[in-house]
């Protein structure tokens, strides 16, 4: 920090103070206003009495650079200039000689023209354009004449570079400015103008700023404007530690930073501390109802609406924050209205654009919305939101490769955002382009995916190629990190497909513990049931089997435990349907068939197992078992939803009659949830049973069953 | 404002949007104070009965509308434009224009506008005798700007007033800066004598150069004017590249169109053609996008149009030969024009997608053509061009010339039909070139010279037909002999189509010009290097000429290596296959070793081309196949074989392969001879045919054959024993050799 900022502030808050009398006594009103802030931040710092330069008391400085034969017409000018007559104000001082009163005869000459073309914007007809172009070519022609004379000081340099800038002439103007700020270094109106100059941090570093520390805010502001948000925060942190923490400016900056870094909670944070010291301020407010509305913080957002009409209805900020207001409200047609004013209001006002794009999309005016982000674009080239708005636009259409040209430039302005990655990569494998899908994905996880959804999207991409193995990686990184998920659903697609994997694989705790993660959802609870299901009966299977080829009074030994008890019951349900079927006839898939099943499963069920409480609820199970077996062996990807549902309405119908056979059964602590499955599992006993028979070769016993 | 109009057309409450008024520039005000003169000077002349010329008065008229038409410019350039040809204003209406002008700007204050703009004095204008009629051009120029006048506020007045002034003031001033004339007050006193007319151009010239640089603030784009600017020089661009604007100058007046009238989306799209014409694809491809997201809200609102978004993006890489990336975005726009419908859409995407994969459903093609109506003109030029390019599918493939001219029919009944000159002149030129694949050199070359001749009718001066004419053309030229002919073919060629799609033609042509040469002069290196050049245009040509110039320069094991490798690639057009097998033929020929490898290559050819009824072709198959036989021994077979071949080559050939055919066919002529006095008496009957044969040979300054024909005679001779004669050979000779050294082994080859 130290070999950042290394004056005292003592120096700085004087120096500061300085600044403040020689830009309000040249009517510089900007920077005599944000020199005052900051000299209001320092107010630990204690000089109070101290003058602000050291051989001269106040009043001496207010009118040091006054002749004092000039009073008069100073005196006179500055008052015309306060109430805006420049006109007036640059007739009584024209013929001055001394630096102040010359100053001020220059600026306000220039104001009088900016203020005659700021009055006629309005106008229907456009006539003032060229004679604006004049008007400032006769002051630059003055002012080049004054500065070949070297009658020009800082200020009166500063303004011919203004004058320069407005006029085009950008290179020349570049070179003005930094000679101004190297003679009057405190101006900060001459590094606003300066800083749409630098169009890249090559260029930036290589100014010649010298050495005075109003450059470190210099830097700081103009980081944020090439979106350099990492540069610009640590200037800011570091100015912060060195004892400006309490100025408004930079907490207003970092509130910027914090929005362009999506750190939305931490932005919304430092804009509430802002509001809660300076109540009136409407400076910046339009990102802070953007950051609302990110979080839907609805009501917030109307309470900064009215405020900020009450302070000042004619801001392009308050248009701005009631636009948003009116968005967030689904008024889609009133914020555009809104938006439309601020850009009225201040043609210069950028966001505008892109917003009204967002809007003119949430309308489904898709074309209209390609306008205006076009023209967003226009205005600001660097405006990522806008390309990544187009590239929205045209995917809207289908039009996937014509929206790549888009998502690329977004890509190319924002390089870490892991969202433009997404889009492209969403893009690439809508164009089947999945090589490049794949990397798209891999570097928005490197760049650390803001939406997380980029791991999943790949996982996803590997399974549709059928490269199942790193699919599976790659969900299970997607999964390691449950809560970052933020898409609830694709998360329980993870955990599906992972069980679905290990269940496959033979690893069936891992198996059973990612389908027990899937019963929360809704959706995907049948699906997981299922599965659990079958993992049992596999898993109870494999023992049975190692059981059978070893020693049968081995399993007598442990009868007692739940799976085998379960095992055998299902051994005896599974024959139960079979005999029953042999009297029956063939047909086993019609209601009043499945109705009879039902009630000879229940019976037989009683029958058999009478000696045990929990034995109807232990038959059910493994009915379920089989079931899911059976579908498994039906539709090999057993995560189509489509079955799960099929079976669950069908079971619904009979609903009633079940309930009360089970009624009995749910003495057992399972879930009440899983009586549906029990019926229908019970339904398609027949089938599924038969089924397994065919497909399962290690169950010996069905397989025999099915024989006879 | 601008910003406000573009507000206005997004904004989605308000249904209709009234136009902007269109603010009349202090040109438009100046072109009415000129008018005024005319109708002054008129109603003078009827005063008086001195009639003004009715050519002045032509003159002008034109001027009139040449002025409303195009875009707003200084006064010093209005001022140059009428002192000179061909709008010079007669003396007296030119001072009374310039008083009124100083006038105006001078004595009297904004009062003058004022006065000009009453109601009283633009009826003067609308005068139903002297003036122009309300119902003009001109008319209607008139009262728009005098209906706005009247609108505007005091304030708006008072601007306009200042913008004449400073309009006025300026062009004075840089007339005064420039060389020619001294002003005094506002009024010229021209030099007795007149100027000479080059200097005034250089005049006028230099004055454009000094615009150039910076804009006029006060002149503005209109948005009629702005349309008739991007109308010219699109359609300049389109068929005339060389007559449009420079692409700078281009590109300059584009960013003023877009700056005046944001909402006027044809001119991003001009922006974008002259992107395209200097091949710069970074730009291209933004100026496109921003084209198109431009194109007018109102007419898309049904997401009807976007389809044709993807189909310029494909006609743009495929521009730039990105053939994979046209044809994604294609198969998007395919999907999208399916999905709504757009048949016509639909149809322009399948075209490019088949032209794009070198493929043609050619009875889908001729199915669509026979039902279609005359009434879609879009979709007729579609089939128009299908039809074409099935011409030039087939003919690389090798069809029979029957069906290729059917088609071209066909696209002739198209076109006359509905008077598309354009596709007329490249149905010209196709035709030429099919003539031409086909040896029918004389027909082609007719052809190519009816298109250059009526190339002024069909404006079609820099199409991509006229490009393929001149090239064949000055090939043939080459061919004949007639090498300065060529070159300044060629040099028009490149003055006329400078840019690459266009210039394709002509530098493959340039290529195998010097190619030819090369091989003749027996300067390999110079042909060589033309064939890295070829290389980069035509792959496999370039390979076939490659090889072609190591037969000649007797590295037939470089030769073969190469005709293998082509032969090896399967999708060669139907003429390079075959001659490649003939140059393989050649090869083993020129090696001197008897094969049966040449026979056998040289019959399986003549079948395939008498197949496709390639008679020229077949006819120097013929001739190879007399020379392969006379080294064989069998000079009867070999006399049949060049009799055969003799007339379709003195008909349709090059001038090196008459000589050659002369040379082979005496050569025959003498082999089957037996009797030695015989021998002579028909060698001194045929020396009228070497002569012949090696003057065509000097011409073409193929040294090596000049060379050939007088070794031949001088050893026949010397065999006959006629000394006289043979040293007469054996001299030339000596002289021939002396002036065109050519080392030793590359003399004597077949």
């Amino acid at each position: 920090m130290q070999e950042l900022f290394s004056v005292p502030m003592s120096d700085v808050k004087k120096e500061l103070r300085r600044g403040v009398i020689e830009c309000s006594k040249r009517g510089l009103l900007h920077t005599t206003k944000w020199l005052a802030e900051m000299h209001h931040g320092l107010s630990d710092v204690h000089i109070d009495n101290a003058p602000p330069d050291d051989d001269r008391s106040f009043s001496e400085c207010q009118l040091e650079g006054i002749a004092p034969a000039e009073y008069s017409a100073y005196f006179l000018a500055k008052s015309y200039y306060d109430v805006r007559e420049y006109d007036r104000a640059a007739h009584a001082v024209r013929n001055c000689e001394s630096d102040v009163p010359r100053f001020l005869h220059l600026y306000s000459t220039y104001m009088a023209k900016e203020k005659r073309r700021l009055d006629s914007t309005t106008d229907q007809a456009n006539l003032n354009e060229p004679n604006q172009m004049r008007d400032l070519t006769d002051l630059l022609a003055t002012l080049r004449s004054e500065y070949g004379r070297s009658r020009l000081d800082g200020y009166g340099i500063y303004l011919y570079g203004v004058v320069l800038k407005a006029l085009n002439l950008n290179q020349a103007a570049e070179q003005m400015l930094l000679n101004a700020i190297s003679l009057v270094p405190m101006l900060w109106s001459a590094y606003l103008e300066l800083s749409p100059l630098i169009m890249e941090k090559k260029k930036l570093l290589s100014l010649q700023l010298g050495k005075h520390w109003m450059r470190h805010f210099f830097m700081a502001h103009t980081y944020l404007e090439l979106y350099l948000n990492d540069d610009g925060l640590k200037i800011f942190e570091d100015l912060q530690a060195a004892g400006f923490s309490k100025s408004i400016y930079i907490t207003s900056q970092m509130a910027l930073v914090y929005h362009n870094k999506r750190d939305v909670d931490k932005a919304i944070e430092l804009f509430q501390a802002l509001l809660e010291n300076d109540p009136y301020r409407l400076d910046n407010v339009d990102t802070y109802s953007n950051l609302l509305f990110v979080k839907e913080m609805k009501t917030e957002m109307a309470q900064l609406a009215h405020k900020a009409v009450s302070i000042n209805k004619y801001r392009p900020e308050t248009c701005c924050v009631i636009g948003n207001y009116y968005s967030i409200r689904c008024d889609h047609q009133v914020a555009i209205s809104y938006f439309q004013r601020a850009l009225k209001l201040n043609p210069k006002y950028l966001a505008a654009w892109t917003l009204m794009g967002h809007e003119f999309m949430e309308l489904k005016n898709t074309n209209a919305a390609i306008q205006s982000y076009r023209k967003a674009v226009e205005v600001n080239k660097r405006d990522y939101r806008a390309w990544y708005g187009l590239g929205q636009a045209y995917e809207i259409i289908k039009m996937h490769y014509y929206s790549l040209y888009y998502f690329k430039i977004a890509h190319q302005l924002r390089p870490y955002d892991s969202r433009m990655l997404v889009a492209l990569g969403e893009t690439y494998e809508k164009l089947e382009k999945c090589e490049n899908a794949v990397k798209c994905y891999w570097k928005a996880c490197d760049v650390g995916d803001i939406e997380g959804i980029a791991m999943y999207k790949l996982a996803s991409l590997h399974e549709k190629l059928g490269d199942h193995e790193t699919a599976v990686h790659c969900y299970l990184l997607y999964c390691e990190d449950e809560r970052a998920a933020t898409d609830k659903q694709s998360l329980y697609q993870g955990f599906m497909t992972l069980a679905n994997y290990y269940e496959k694989k033979g690893d069936y705790e891992r198996a059973a513990c990612y389908a027990y993660k899937c019963l929360d959802s809704d959706d995907r609870k049948n699906e997981a049931k299922a599965l659990l299901k079958t993992i049992d009966w596999r898993r109870s299977a494999e023992e049975k089997k190692k059981k059978s080829s070893t020693t049968t009074t081995m399993a007598n030994a442990e009868t007692s435990s739940e799976e085998e008890m379960e095992w055998e019951q299902l051994d005896a349900r599974a024959r139960g349907p079979f005999t029953s079927r042999d009297d029956g006839g063939q047909t086993t898939t019609t209601t009043t068939t499945t109705a009879a099943t039902a009630t000879a499963t229940t019976s037989s069920s009683s029958s058999t197992g009478s000696t045990s409480s929990r034995q109807p609820r232990t038959v059910a199970e493994g009915v379920r078992r089989a079931q899911s077996g059976q579908r498994s062996s039906t539709a090999p990807a057993a995560n189509s939803t489509t079955t799960a549902t099929a079976t669950t309405t069908r079971f619904t119908l009979e609903a009633p009659a079940t309930s009360s056979t089970s009624a009995a059964a749910s003495a057992a602590a399972v879930a009440a949830a899983l009586d549906e499955t029990t019926t229908s599992a019970a339904e398609v006993t027949p089938t599924s049973s038969e089924q397994q028979a065919n497909n399962d070769g290690s169950s010996m016993e069905i397989s025999s069953v099915s024989i006879d | 404002m601008n910003l406000f109009e573009e507000l206005d057309t997004l904004d989605p409450s308000s249904k209709v949007v009234p136009p902007r008024i269109e603010t009349p520039t202090p040109h438009k005000i100046a072109v009415l104070i000129l008018l005024k003169q005319y109708v002054k000077d008129k109603s003078n002349s009827l005063d008086t009965g001195i009639a003004m010329r009715p050519q002045a008065r032509r003159m002008f008229c034109m001027l009139m509308f040449k002025l409303v038409q195009e875009a707003d410019m200084p006064y010093d350039k209005l001022h140059n434009l009428l002192t000179t040809r061909p709008y010079k204003l007669e003396t007296m209406m030119l001072e009374s224009f310039e008083k009124a002008m100083s006038e105006f700007c001078g004595n009297a204050s904004i009062e003058a506008l004022f006065d000009f703009a009453e109601m009283q004095n633009i009826d003067t204008l609308h005068h139903a005798d002297l003036g122009v009629s309300q119902f003009s051009m001109v008319g209607v120029y008139v009262r728009r700007i005098a209906v706005v006048l009247q609108r505007f506020t005091f304030a708006e007045m008072m601007r306009m007033y200042k913008n004449i002034c400073a309009y006025y003031e300026r062009g004075i001033q840089a007339l005064a800066m420039g060389p020619r004339k001294p002003i005094a007050g506002g009024i010229l006193h021209r030099a007795p004598s007149p100027l000479p007319v080059v200097d005034t151009v250089e005049v006028k010239k230099e004055d454009t150069d000094a615009n150039k640089i910076e804009r006029n603030p006060l002149c503005k784009w209109a948005p009629k004017q702005a349309k008739f600017f991007i109308n010219k020089q699109s359609d300049l661009l389109d068929h005339d590249e060389s007559n449009a604007l420079p692409p700078k100058e281009l590109e300059r007046k584009v960013q003023e169109i877009i700056q005046d009238l944001p909402l006027n989306t044809t001119s991003y799209f001009l922006g974008y053609m002259n992107q395209l014409r200097v091949r710069d694809y970074y730009n291209a491809l933004s100026a496109l996008h921003r084209a198109l997201d431009r194109s007018p809200v109102r007419l898309m609102s049904q997401e009807k149009g976007y389809q044709y978004f993807c189909i310029n993006l494909a006609v743009l890489h495929a521009t730039f030969g990105h053939r994979d990336e046209a044809l994604a975005a294609l198969r998007e726009s395919i999907m999208l024009a399916q999905e709504h419908g757009d048949k016509r859409s639909l149809n322009l995407a399948n075209t490019w997608y088949c032209l794009l994969r070198d493929e043609l459903p050619l009875s889908y093609v001729q199915r669509s053509v026979a039902d279609i109506s005359d009434a879609d003109g879009n979709l007729l030029q579609n089939y128009t061009l299908a039809l074409h390019f099935a011409v030039k599918l087939g003919t690389v493939a090798g069809y029979q010339p029957l069906r290729l001219f059917d088609l071209l029919q066909h696209s002739d009944h198209l076109t006359n039909r509905n008077n598309l000159a354009n596709h007329a002149s490249e149905a010209l030129a196709l035709r030429s070139a099919v003539w031409c694949a086909y040896g029918r050199h004389e027909l082609s070359a007719l052809y190519a010279q009816l298109l250059l001749s009526v190339r002024d009718r069909f404006n079609s001066n820099g199409s991509a037909g006229m490009g393929s004419a001149l090239a064949s053309f000055a090939l043939w030229l080459q061919l004949q002999g007639e090498m300065r002919l060529a070159r300044v073919l060629l040099h028009r060629a490149r003055e006329q189509l400078p840019r690459m799609p266009g210039a394709e033609c002509w530098m493959i042509s340039q290529c195998h010009v010097i190619i030819q040469s090369g091989i003749y002069r027996c300067r390999w290196h110079d042909a060589l290097k033309a064939c890295d050049q070829l290389h980069l245009l035509d792959p496999a040509g370039a390979m076939h000429q490659r090889a072609a110039i190591y037969v000649a320069k007797r590295e037939f094991f470089n030769a073969r290596r190469l005709l293998d490798k082509l032969v090896a690639k399967p999708e060669l057009p139907f003429l390079l296959r075959m001659r490649v097998q003939v140059l393989l033929a050649y090869c083993s020929l020129a090696e001197g070793r008897f094969s049966s490898e040449a026979v056998t290559l040289l019959l399986r050819v003549a079948e395939e081309m008498s197949d496709s009824q390639m008679d020229y072709e077949l006819a120097l198959v013929d001739m190879l196949l007399a020379q392969v036989l006379l080294l064989l021994g069998m000079p009867q077979k070999a006399y049949q074989a060049i009799k055969r071949s003799m007339d379709d080559i003195h008909i349709n050939g090059g001038l090196y392969e008459r000589a050659k055919t002369d040379f082979v066919f005496v050569r025959c002529l003498l082999a089957i001879i037996t009797d030695m006095d015989a021998r002579k008496a028909q060698l001194l009957k045929s020396l009228d045919i070497l002569e012949r044969s090696a003057q065509s040979f000097k011409q073409l300054s193929a040294h090596a054959k000049v060379l050939d024909v007088y070794v031949f005679l001088a050893q026949r001779f010397n065999e006959f024993g006629e000394r006289g004669l043979r040293n007469k050979y054996a001299g030339e000779f000596r002289r021939y050799f002396m002036d065109h050294p050519i080392p030793r082994e590359y003399l004597g080859g077949p």
